[in-house]
């Protein structure tokens, strides 16, 4: 167990010492809708747990290529603890339902850049593909096809304030006669990044959002 | 044909924390409901969270 902490630690930190000129700090949010995508060739990995009423919980990998710096292509994969009996829902908007795998495209169609902050538009859309979990609740044997989800999400961010409005719908196709409901997801992001929190390396730069 | 009372609405609210250091990002949130129509098919959900670790290369 010793072993295993110190290893987390040594990768963490060559992880954080090694890293080239990309960083993180154009994150998006945990939660809502965000249009930030990765620089040209720049890959990201993100790696997050979610869970409801502390009924439902998984783990999300996702893992995100920019071929050019306004488009983005990220499949996501996930592994489910424990089944979802509450209604279907995006927990994380940036990856679709915990259960699903996916392979989206997000295309940052407009950008305007203006003194210190710039106004953003990124829609997105790709490929949905029920996971091996079996479900609970009201959705317990049902079976389900391919789905497909498409999007926007637009907003302005500056260096102490974002604002990102963005909405997405989800659609499945039937299986042996059953057919998933679809989904809509509308979500609002106000993010803050207090002067005195405004860092650089080798300090944390943190930042706070309301979702 | 839709099964009765399976459909649903929801609002949350919650607040996120992001922390980032060099190519390295964290986060972590937490949301309650605000608004709930969720009908007798489903438990009630009071709150839900992520946590997520990033690393950009």
């Amino acid at each position: 167990m010793e072993l295993n902490k110190r290893f987390c630690v040594i990768v963490i930190a060559a992880a954080a010492f090694s890293a080239g000129e990309i960083d993180a700090a154009d994150h998006g949010p945990v939660f809502g809708l965000a249009t930030p995508t990765n620089p040209k060739g720049g890959w990201s990995f993100d790696l997050g747990v979610n869970g409801r009423s502390g009924k439902a919980s998984s783990l999300e990998a996702e893992l995100s290529y920019g071929i050019t710096e306004n488009l983005k292509l990220a499949v996501s994969g996930p592994i489910v603890f424990s089944a979802d009996p509450f209604p279907r829902s995006s927990v994380t908007a940036n990856t679709p339902i915990s259960g699903d795998f996916s392979a989206l495209a997000w295309w940052r169609f407009k950008r305007k850049d203006l003194a210190g902050k710039r106004i953003e538009s990124t829609a997105v859309g790709g490929l949905l593909a029920p996971g091996p979990q079996q479900e609970a609740g009201a959705f317990r044997n049902l079976n389900s096809g391919l789905g497909y989800l498409i999007g926007a999400v637009t907003g302005v961010a500056s260096r102490s304030q974002y604002v990102w409005a963005g909405a997405t719908y989800q659609k499945y196709a039937q299986s042996s006669g059953d057919q998933r409901p679809d989904l809509v997801t509308c979500t609002a992001v106000y993010g803050y990044r207090p002067l005195s929190w405004r860092t650089d390396y080798p300090r944390w730069d943190w930042r706070v959002f309301g979702d | 044909m839709e099964l009765p009372g399976s459909s649903a609405s929801q609002i949350f609210l919650g607040p996120s924390l992001l922390g980032v250091y060099r190519a390295i990002g964290i986060e972590a949130g937490i949301q309650f409901p605000l608004y709930r129509d969720t009908g007798p098919l489903y438990p009630k959900e009071h709150y839900r969270f992520a946590i997520n670790f990033a690393y950009f290369f």
